[in-house]
């Protein structure tokens, strides 16, 4: 094969390849880039858990296919002018040319390289990048990190009534981003959040498009220069909806950004590790946001609106941080039930996420 | 005119009477004692045939009078206690007048003894309790004993002793254990004609250690300094390093007797509880000193048990001072070894100071010398007295802490009072606030953590890492079992023990039997901030866990270490099950074959140099292991 291609494109779909390269395994191949010149530039990386595949403009002088060894190749391009490159193959060896300098390396042989399979479409979403990765933003931070209940360690991806929903959960508290969508197949697959965060950092703030298609037991993102085939979980995920009440003792309005900037002050004073949960008190109008920890205590009112009851309640501040931080609005709407009944988080209008985060009972 | 008299019948008797002689050791024991009631500063002792055939012992002692030395021999014949009364101030190592008539009834006996003020000195022979001869004879100041074929007239007496290595070696032991008692007094000991043992008798316990011992266990004792209710505990603990499989290196020391006694053993291991490993002994010389009043020394026929009149007090008292010991030998880092026996610089004279801790009568807190500690670890611990734990504890020995009194800090940490409200003038929300006073100090106690260079992990399960001159391995899940098992102590001690709420309860099915076992440890469970509920006769379901935990506690784990424990194990901290707190630990921590990234492992070093105890698991198994570069300098054949 030949190929000339400009730095920065090659450059830019390796990165976006390896990620999907294994940094140490058994088979050295797996530890390669999968480079094929065909009508354009084709570079993969496949984990099994997870492919990239990424289409460069180049310009195919002779096609052709080789692999070669990931990080040495994204080292040695990240190092080269920002100039033209020739990537030329000849008796299993890549010789790769930028400007004055030339490097002759060793390749694999591109035959034995696990490409992901073809796939059938079984049924496929389509939808803005943008909208995608504000929605998988929103709930990957509560996907949860125990390898022991997999299916909670993917989200949950669920087309329904004329909309399309991601559902994260961890057990402590559970992540719902959802977006009407006018034409759907249903679809219903857990992703890994793994995956998804890597998927995320591909995924660009655009109007572009993304199909996502469901086929077997993976689910495939097709954008326009790039195709990630990610594994699915198997396993039934929760019943979320079951999770969610339907009314509520207590429902206050407050100002998103005022709330998160309290809860990180009250964290100023506990270190991370040593849970220490904030109490929340509404009385009347006013919230205090009080928090007790090993540097001292503190005390913070916030006016609210309250459409209910007076309440006690005490959380992990981490656990309202995370939720506040990824939303979008100014103001949102907080409601509970009781001291140990779930919290709610929505937005004042519509259903576009909502957090629902369990209390932590305080004794004493 | 003769010093010796006999006891009246009424004393005599109320002395415990007992088989004073069981083997050699025992005759070299009271022979020793006698020597060192004589005032001697120089005793060599010389056994042939474990001491079977003869045993030899000579000092500098006063010697005795002519007068006194037929008397010597006769039962409760004493120069060391007169009346009854007596008894309770006890000071010399005999007392009943029983060794040497016992002695000289088994055996065949010769004695040579001359004061200084006598120009001649007395030689008297014995045999089964008969006197041979008596006769004037030159000879230096002091007395030799000369005891051969012991159980010579005994037969069935004979037929109980060991194979001669045997007895020798308890010879030796008992030697060991006089030395201690006695490091003023140089002691030698010769088995056929070796010397396996010579004490320098300069009166420094330290050396006397040495010299018995060696100068690995010499270099990793910690000094002990601490009186509680009268009572002084002094001596030395040995590393958990040096620790053994058995207790023949735990040496307890009573008014300058030594002595075996159940409370001192068992606070000793209490203070060592986590640190080792079970059925391991630390290395210690317990030095008690307690007013003779309070003991009873006269309950054992070789004088090795003694009764205390307040156990508790004893406990507390040794307790306190192997743990301060084990904590200031910490804080100055296990990492950077303590030179305890820095010759040549005098440690700063011990202090005590006064403390009133509330509603307690005012303790005397004595700081172990100050050159051992690094100097910012008297900010780290100083804070321990208002740790709350110290209002919670059970144990009263935990009430105190070594360092209260450290130059400077007292002040400021007496008063402990809890609960006031932050600014009195607002009105007040039903919501408790606590101050500030709540909560532990969680400053920087081991700060060498902080400043290990991270180098790596292997087999997943093992850091790499190099502080200073050193290559340390650190066992991932060793530490982080301690980080969760003092997190728990700490969150149960300060009443933090809140219950996150989950999602859906974790469903634990479990037999008939493992569901009533695990009944039972409902009440511990929810102390610790799980909430539990029974659902049909074989379902539990876990409605919350405990804050400290980060969802780390899978319902398998969670049902495995309700069903299957020991309940016997009672031994209890904070009120909880120590054997569950262990377990509970154990199971949510990271695991071995784990990888960690640096962030990760940069946190986990954090979370341990404020640890009250970063360097053993809860089984007492090491999470640090130390390499030097001088040791890998010498594997490579670098230096020799
Ligand atoms: N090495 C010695 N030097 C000087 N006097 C001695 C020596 N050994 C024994 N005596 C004298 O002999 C007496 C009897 O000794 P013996 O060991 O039988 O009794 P004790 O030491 O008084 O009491 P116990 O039976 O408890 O040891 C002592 O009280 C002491 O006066
Ligand atoms: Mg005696």
């Amino acid at each position: 094969m030949k190929a000339i291609i400009q730095k920065q494109q090659l450059l830019d779909a390796i990165v976006m390849v390896q990620k999907a390269v294994m940094q140490k395994a058994t088979l050295p191949i797996l530890e390669g880039i999968y480079l094929e010149a065909g009508e354009q530039l084709t570079l993969v990386g496949n984990c099994f858990d997870l492919g990239i595949a990424c289409t460069a403009d180049a310009d195919i002088r002779e096609k052709g296919a080789i692999v070669i060894q990931a990080r040495m190749f994204g080292e040695i391009i990240r190092r080269l002018p920002d100039a033209l490159i020739s990537i030329e193959t000849a008796n299993g060896k890549v010789k790769i040319e930028c400007m004055n300098t030339v490097f002759d390396i060793k390749g694999m042989d591109a035959e034995s390289y696990p490409l992901p399979p073809a796939y059938q479409e079984d049924t496929v979403v389509t939808l803005s990048q943008g909208t995608f990765r504000e929605m998988i933003h929103q709930t990957l931070f509560a996907v949860s990190q125990d390898d022991n209940r997999r299916i909670m360690t993917g989200i949950l991806l669920e087309t329904k009534d004329g909309g399309m929903s991601l559902v994260a959960l961890d057990g402590f508290r559970m992540a719902v981003s959802r977006m009407l969508l006018k034409q759907n197949d249903a679809m219903r697959v857990v992703i890994p959040g793994r995956n998804m965060s890597e998927i995320l950092k591909i995924l660009n703030n655009s109007e572009e498009e993304v199909r996502i298609v469901k086929t077997g037991s993976m689910v495939a993102f097709e954008m326009k220069n790039c195709r990630i085939v990610s594994k699915t979980i198997d396993g039934e995920f929760m019943n979320y909806h079951g999770y969610i009440p339907t009314q509520y003792e207590t429902v206050v309005v407050l100002n998103r950004r005022e709330f998160e900037d309290s809860l990180e002050r009250a964290s100023l004073i506990s270190s991370d590790d040593r849970r220490y949960p904030v109490r929340l008190h509404v009385t009347g109008d006013q919230m205090i946001v009080f928090s007790t920890a090993e540097m001292g205590s503190s005390k913070e009112n916030i006016g609210v609106r309250n459409e209910g009851g007076d309440l006690q309640i005490g959380f992990n501040p981490k656990f309202l941080i995370d939720a506040l931080k990824v939303i979008p609005d100014d103001n949102i709407k907080l409601s509970f039930n009781s001291q140990i009944g779930p919290a709610i988080i929505n937005p004042i209008e519509g259903e576009r996420y909502l957090f629902l985060i369990l209390p932590v009972r305080i004794k004493a | 005119m003769g010093k010796i008299i006999i006891l009246d019948e009424q004393t005599a008797n109320q002395i415990a009477a007992g088989e004073v002689v069981e083997g050699p050791a025992s005759v070299a024991k009271e022979l020793v004692e006698n020597a060192v009631d004589a005032g001697a500063s120089q005793v060599q002792v010389e056994i042939r045939n474990g001491g079977v055939k003869l045993i030899r012992v000579t000092d500098n002692g006063s010697g005795m009078e002519r007068d006194d030395v037929e008397l010597a021999f006769e039962r409760h014949a004493t120069s060391k206690i007169r009346k009854i009364t007596d008894l309770n101030d006890i000071r010399s190592m005999g007392f009943r007048g029983e060794a040497l008539a016992s002695i000289a009834s088994v055996s065949r006996l010769e004695m040579i003894t001359r004061t200084s003020e006598e120009i001649a000195g007395v030689k008297v022979a014995i045999e089964g309790g008969h006197i041979l001869s008596v006769e004037e004879t030159g000879c230096p100041a002091g007395t030799t004993f000369l005891v051969r074929d012991l159980f010579f007239n005994t037969p069935a007496r004979y037929k109980f002793l060991k194979k001669d290595v045997t007895e020798g070696a308890r010879v030796a032991d008992v030697m060991e254990r006089l030395a201690l008692a006695h490091p003023d007094v140089s002691i030698q000991l010769r088995s056929n004609g070796e010397i396996v043992m010579h004490t320098p008798g300069n009166g420094d316990l330290a050396s006397t250690v040495y010299s018995l011992y060696g100068k690995e266990t010499a270099g990793s004792l910690l000094k002990l300094s601490h009186i509680h209710e009268g009572i002084a505990v002094s001596g030395f603990v040995g590393r958990p390093s040096i620790a053994r499989g058995n207790r023949g290196r735990q040496t307890v020391l009573m008014n300058g007797r030594f002595i075996q006694n159940r409370s001192v053993t068992a606070a000793l291991d209490e203070a060592f509880k986590t640190l080792l490993m079970t059925r391991q002994f630390a290395f210690a010389v317990l030095v008690l000193d307690i007013p003779p009043m309070r003991v009873d020394v006269n309950v054992h026929p070789a004088k090795l048990e003694v009764r205390f009149s307040e156990e508790g007090a004893v406990f507390s008292a040794v307790h306190g001072a192997v743990r301060n010991a084990l904590m200031a030998g910490s804080l100055a880092g296990l990492l950077a070894p303590v030179e305890t026996l820095e010759a040549g610089k005098p440690p700063l004279a011990p202090f005590a100071v006064r403390i009133p801790v509330d509603g307690e009568a005012e303790q005397q807190h004595y700081v172990p010398p100050l050159t051992a500690l690094p100097p910012d670890a008297g900010k780290s611990i100083a804070s321990g007295g208002t740790r709350p734990e110290d209002k919670h504890r059970v144990e009263p020995e935990q009430t105190e802490s070594c360092t209260d009194g450290l130059p400077g800090k007292g002040e400021a940490y007496v008063e402990t009072s809890a609960d006031k409200p932050l600014r009195t003038a607002e009105p007040q929300p039903r919501i408790r606030v606590a101050t500030h006073n709540d909560f532990p100090d969680t400053s920087v106690r081991h700060p060498s953590f902080l400043e290990m260079r991270i180098v790596g992990q292997v087999f997943d399960a093992y850091l790499v890492l190099q502080h200073l001159d050193e290559m340390l391995l650190l066992d991932q899940h060793a530490a982080h079992e301690r980080i969760r098992f003092e997190d728990l102590k700490w969150s149960l001690a300060s009443g933090m023990t809140n219950s996150q709420q989950l999602m859906q309860p974790i469903r634990l099915e479990m037999s008939a039997m493992e569901y009533d076992q695990a009944v039972q440890s409902f009440e511990d469970l929810h102390r610790i901030g799980f909430e539990l509920e029974t659902f049909g006769r074989d379902t539990i379901l876990v409605r919350a866990i405990p804050t400290t935990f980060d969802g780390g506690l899978t319902g398998p784990e969670l049902a495995s270490i309700l069903s299957d424990w020991p309940r016997e194990s009672n031994r209890r901290q904070e009120g909880i099950s120590e054997e569950l707190l262990h377990r509970i630990s154990c199971k949510g921590a990271i695991k071995a074959n784990r990888m960690m990234g640096g962030e990760e492992i940069r946190a986990l070093l954090e979370r341990l140099s404020n640890l009250e105890n970063p360097y053993t698991c809860v089984h007492g198994r090491p999470i640090l292991l130390r390499f030097p570069r001088r040791e890998l300098e010498k594997r490579f054949k670098r230096i020799v």
